[in-house]
């Protein structure tokens, strides 16, 4: 039902029964939040974005609060922003003052909303306040110190993951949030997937940090250094810089690279389409088998790690195959070798991604216990925008310079993983493949893209209908599984990435708030997929000479690194 | 033994009493109810108060020694646990009964005192020393000379609806219950109305939420009936933790078959059938009495499916919450028993539409509850005569604080404050003149003596801008620091704070500190101590303004009260604080500072060697002096001087 409230002596049109924000956001009048995440049960802790309505002594809380016919309400007058201010001002008045020194400097909510709001001075003296920080966990650094208390991270963890690894501990003023007994990430249920950093309004919450282990490799002459990169990091991190990213970006970031002092850039294409030949491979051996369980891609590092922890009685079921991003670092370091003469254990492998999860597996590829895969160093796609910056290439003055490297041919379907999804079509299109098939009308199959976040379809291939589903975002699977547990469904194979949409919106992304829009990522992944998805079958691709022995003794035992461990 | 044979009545054979359509009752029947109301005993009963304030007192040794008297008399002797009276300050309170008599009580005794006490009554003879008054039940003897317990000041004038069998029976027993008129409005109920015939009856009544606010209970009911649901809910709020309120765990542990009937009813009038007490592993003899007097309605049948025969099912569970002050919010009691962190949400919706588990909740307190029993026993126009025109019925007070006789009271809407403190309470212990009074605990608001003679209902209350609270009221005379106080309920707000809303979790933390800055002295005046306490005294009632109109739940709105309030009133006691670093009652120690009487003092070093801070300076025999400026104002130089030369400022 439209109703007319009056805000600040102007009618406005507002739906009865919404959240006041929604119906001052429609009409164009912004109120500043800090604890809000759209798409989320309010919570209404931060109280940043209180209005007052008239006849009542207090003021409400805007993003809560539903729209009745009565509501007279004023959204700026002076005891509201002398309201918001106190707030902010307690809040600041805790808040470490290190800003200079702060990852989340002029990207930070917290000093956006300190600007907006015009606090120009301390008017309480500032407190010191000393807290532990939580760098148990090998991919995500918590500063409780930094932390405003908002929850958005609790409630993305609980609410969108079903994770649950932090949530608020103590009460009072010593209330923080911390996981379970306080002992910190490693030894708490977290996945890694790095969704609570999007979510992060200040810099509370950050990725591990390779960038200066990079740079040093970088400069280091004894050392040769090369870069893969995911295609994730195409679709957004133009983002970061004033070019739109995609078809522009790819050709000028690689030159960035190179300039950075990267000896080598490759793009992570043909280990993913092998990746998604050796799944295809697998699969068909199991539908041969004729086995009546579904097989689960095991791509997803923080899928691999949920099922381990929460749900373990699909770990038979994960695919056993080994992730492109362990697979070409090893075959990377070994080619490289056999090319140049430079010892395996000088050539370092920088893997550039938009994974948080992929972090921990860095640096186990040298040294003891290694097992010879895995990059050394992990780059989210923040972190190498800042190498880019801090070596000063400006990327949008730079042309087609140089192009990547060349490494095993071409491949057809490898900027499709970066989809959630997007693996499940590779395979499709490998299994469609053969010239006797007919494939789906348009070459693809209709309900396979999308930005549903739960997509079931079933795919004709090799003469049989496949049961295929793509999930993305862990309460959807959780949820969705029991269901099909419940209705006792049947599925051949399922793609489960742990982000809302994939890796377009995995924890290494540029943070653009707890609104990003992942559309425009999607489809900058699907114009770089048109660009290839003409070219030859995988199948047809040449091995690099030499590398055939090591990929075909290591196929048998393509298992997920967690798994053997 | 008339424990033995109490519980040899099975309560299910009172159900012929409840399901009796008139109350006519045949010879068996009204010698059982004589029996039950221990009207007519046979043998002397020794009845214990034995509630959490008696138990302090040792209830335990009194059992022993009635047991060794009856032993050394060869008398069969009858002990009786009952509940409290509220008359705190007189633990512990002893009834003593011989048959055919009124049943006496005596205060403030000792084990030691009991024996003399008993051998006297038992040869009819009342020693006056420590007697409260006697109790005249029907067909009994009353002893002559002997003031009634009624006329005592203490319970006199007082309209004890609510509080009406705490004290006489024993708590848990249903049977007793049964026999003093209780579940018979229940009863009634399930046999001969429907559910909204009863919620006329609530409406007309003018029942009024006795938690604070004072809302219209029947909007609440309404509300609950009304939503379509397949499961409603009946939630006791019994978490209560103010400081120095403590009349619903009295009521509870004296008569909870009166707050399970009214829940019971509840349950009945909103169509829950399910209900919930929320109470506090702080009170673990509430948790036992309630949880023993549910297991006796459950064997006379007034619990669980079909109850009486009318179709109606009924569970009442017993939840403990952690303890924490913010559980007593009502959403935040919802989140606990979902099993969530103890935090409240937002509101709307409101429990009454999307409570627990997202159904419809009536959440109610204990003494809110407690008054539906007597509105459907006695009709609404019987309830609407007492009290005021707009809030009706009683509201129970516990009076603490420098005040001589300390208990739970009841009085009708209407009754001035002053007959509270003056009246009941004795007035301001020692004589000493009346400060103020705090109402309502630590989201309470201060009373000066000017405002004593406020009458007691919410109308009033509103007009003056007080707030009545739970019922919390203590009592400050001049020997107390405001200051002082409202920094200890700021700390108390501070610390119980779920932490969750900005203004309430930094905001008490802030206004605390601010507070300790002007109760305190800084070790050293190097750093600007003095601006930032003067900034802060600038910022204080801005902080409390936001404070009150922006947190999320109740705790946080009123945590500023007692500052917000004490601003106002002792505003030449702040000055003084802030300004001459002095405290007029000595209670801000810190603030104490120290002069040593050149006269008096016999250079003896004592406290110079006991000073922690170095202060004293002086040599044997010569008179000592205090440096000002490093004294902390700790007082140990003056606990320590034999020679009464150490002068406080």
């Amino acid at each position: 039902m439209i109703i007319e409230i009056d805000v600040n002596g102007r009618k406005i049109k507002a739906r009865k029964g919404e959240r006041i924000l929604d119906a001052l956001k429609a009409n164009g009048i912004r109120v500043p939040t800090l604890c809000n995440m759209d798409g989320f049960k309010p919570t209404g802790s931060c109280r940043i974005c209180v209005v007052e309505v008239e006849g009542r002594p207090d003021l409400v809380p805007a993003c809560s609060y539903p729209v009745e016919e009565w509501m007279v309400l004023y959204t700026h007058s002076p005891r509201v922003i002398q309201a918001r201010r106190t707030i902010l001002e307690l809040l600041l008045a805790e808040h470490p003052e290190g800003c200079l020194t702060c990852d989340r400097n002029r990207g930070c909510e917290l000093q956006e909303l300190a600007d907006e709001l015009n606090i120009s001075c301390q008017n309480l003296s500032h407190v010191q306040v000393s807290k532990r920080i939580d760098n148990t966990s090998r991919a995500l650094i918590r500063d409780n110190a930094k932390c405003i208390l908002c929850g958005r991270c609790i409630r993305i963890c609980e609410e969108q993951q079903a994770v649950a690894a932090i949530d608020f501990l103590h009460r009072g003023s010593r209330i923080e949030v911390g996981t379970v007994l306080d002992k910190g990430l490693s030894y708490s249920s977290c996945v890694n997937c790095g969704q609570c950093i999007l979510v992060c309004p200040t810099g509370a919450l950050k990725e591990r940090n390779h960038m200066n282990d990079v740079v040093r490799s970088l400069h280091d002459p004894e050392l040769l250094t090369i870069g893969l990169v995911d295609p994730a990091v195409m679709a957004s991190a133009g983002e970061h810089f004033r070019s739109k990213g995609g078809k522009e970006l790819r050709t000028s970031l690689f030159s960035a690279l190179k300039r950075a002092g990267f000896n080598r850039v490759y793009e992570n294409h043909w280990g993913l389409e092998k990746e998604a030949t050796i799944l295809t491979n697998k699969f068909l051996q199991q539908i041969d088998a004729n086995s009546q369980k579904p097989m689960f891609l095991s791509s997803c590092p923080s899928f691999v790690q949920y099922v381990i922890q929460s749900q373990s009685d699909l770990i038979p079921l994960l695919a056993p195959v080994k992730p492109a991003r362990q697979l070409m670092p090893m075959l990377l370091r070994k080619q490289i070798s056999a090319e140049t003469g430079w010892p395996e254990s000088r050539i370092v492998v920088v893997y550039l991604t938009a994974c948080i999860a992929a972090k921990p597996e860095a640096h186990t590829s040298i040294g003891p216990g290694s097992d010879g895969y895995g990059p050394d160093h992990v780059l989210s796609i923040r972190e190498m925008y800042r190498v880019i910056r801090l070596l000063g290439i400006n990327i949008d003055k730079l042309g087609v310079e140089m192009l990547p490297d060349e490494f095993g041919g071409n491949a057809r379907s490898g900027y499709l993983p970066a989809l959630s999804g997007g693996m499940t079509e590779a395979i499709i299109r490998i299994l469609q493949s053969d010239a006797s098939e007919t494939s789906l009308p348009g070459g693809r199959p209709a309900r396979l893209r999308g930005t549903r976040e739960i997509r079931e379809f079933s795919v004709q291939a090799k003469g049989r209908t496949f049961q295929m589903a793509s999930i993305s975002g862990l309460t959807n699977f959780k949820n969705w599984y029991q269901d099909v547990l419940d209705k006792n469904r049947h599925f051949d194979l399922i793609e489960v990435m742990a982000c809302p949409g994939g890796c377009i919106n995995g924890g290494g992304q540029p943070i653009a708030g707890p609104h990003t829009d992942i559309k425009s990522r999607a489809k900058m992944v699907f114009e770089l997929d048109n660009l290839y998805s003409g070219i030859s079958p995988s199948e047809d691709l040449p091995l690099p000479p030499g590398l055939e022995l090591p990929l075909q003794a290591t196929l048998a035992t393509f298992l997920p690194r967690e798994i053997i461990k | 033994m008339i424990q033995e044979m109490t519980n040899r009545i099975n309560p299910r054979e009172l159900q012929e009493i409840l399901l009796l359509e008139k109350p006519e009752l045949n010879q068996e029947q009204q010698a059982m109810i004589r029996f039950l109301r221990r009207e007519r005993i046979s043998r002397p009963a020794v009845f214990l108060d034995v509630t959490s304030p008696s138990v302090i007192y040792g209830i335990d040794q009194f059992k022993v020694a009635v047991k060794e008297w009856g032993e050394n008399n060869a008398l069969d002797v009858d002990v009786v646990e009952t509940g409290s009276l509220g008359l705190i300050s007189a633990e512990p309170v002893i009834g003593i009964q011989i048959p055919g008599r009124a049943r006496l009580y005596y205060g403030q005794i000792t084990p030691l005192k009991l024996p003399s006490i008993l051998d006297a009554v038992v040869r009819q003879v009342v020693p006056e020393e420590n007697l409260i008054g006697q109790m005249l039940m029907a067909s009994q003897q009353p002893w002559e000379g002997i003031p009634f317990w009624d006329q005592h000041p203490f319970f006199k004038g007082q309209t004890r609806y609510l509080m009406n069998l705490c004290g006489v029976i024993d708590p848990c027993s249903a049977s007793e219950y049964i026999a003093w008129g209780g579940y018979q409005a229940f009863a009634k109920s399930l046999r001969y109305y429907t559910s909204q015939e009863l919620l006329k009856l609530i409406e007309e009544s003018n029942l009024r939420g006795r938690s604070g606010s004072g809302f219209l209970a029947a909007t609440k009911w309404l509300k609950v009936a009304n939503t379509p649901s397949d499961k409603r809910y009946v939630l006791c709020n019994a978490d209560e933790s103010d400081p120095g309120g403590y009349m619903h765990r009295i009521l509870m542990e004296s008569n909870p078959h009166l707050i399970i009937e009214g829940i019971m009813l509840a349950a009945y009038i909103t169509g829950s059938g399910q209900a919930i007490i929320y109470t506090r592993s702080r009170y673990p003899m509430a948790v036992k009495r309630l949880q023993k007097a549910l297991q006796e309605a459950r064997s006379a049948g007034l619990l669980g499916s079909d109850i009486l025969k009318s179709g109606f099912s009924l569970d009442i569970q017993l939840k403990r919450g952690p303890g924490a002050y913010v559980c007593g919010e009502e959403t935040a009691i919802l989140s606990s028993l979902e099993g969530k962190r103890g935090m409240p949400q937002n509101r709307p919706p409101y429990p009454a539409t999307q409570g627990l588990f997202d159904k419809p909740t009536l959440v109610h307190n204990v003494e809110t509850l407690a008054q539906v029993p007597l509105i459907i026993r006695n009709g609404p126009e019987w309830y609407k005569k007492t009290g005021t025109a707009e809030s009706s019925g009683t509201k129970l007070f516990s009076l603490s604080g420098r005040i001589s006789r300390l208990g739970v009271v009841e009085v009708p809407f209407g009754t001035p404050l002053k007959t509270l403190v003056n009246d009941f309470g004795g007035g301001v212990r020692n004589g000493q003149p009346l400060k103020a009074l705090l109402l309502g605990g630590p989201s309470g608001k201060f009373v000066t003596a000017t405002q004593i003679d406020t009458p007691i209902d919410f109308e009033h209350f509103e007009e003056e801008d007080l707030v009545m609270g739970s019922g919390s009221l203590v009592v400050l005379d001049e020997g107390c620091c405001p200051i002082n106080l409202m920094k200890n309920l700021m700390d108390f707000n501070h610390q119980e704070s779920c932490g969750k809303c900005i203004p309430c979790r930094d905001g008490t933390k802030r206004v605390l500190s601010i507070l300790k800055s002007v109760t305190t002295r800084p070790a050293n005046q190097e750093k600007f101590d003095a601006l930032e306490r003067f900034r802060g005294i600038t910022r204080i009632e801005e902080l409390a303004e936001v404070m009150k109109s922006t947190s999320l739940c109740g705790l946080g709105k009123t945590a500023a009260n007692p500052v917000i309030s004490g601003m106002k009133l002792f505003r030449e006691e702040m000055e003084e604080h802030v300004f001459d670093r002095i405290c007029r009652a000595g209670v801000c120690r810190n603030l104490r500072s120290f002069r040593i009487d050149p006269v008096n003092c016999t250079g003896c070093n004592i406290c110079m060697i006991k000073c922690p801070e170095n202060a004293i300076i002086g040599s044997p025999h010569k008179v000592h002096i205090i440096m000002e400026d490093i004294c902390s104002g700790c007082g140990k130089c003056y606990e320590v001087c034999k020679f009464n030369a150490i002068r406080v400022l």
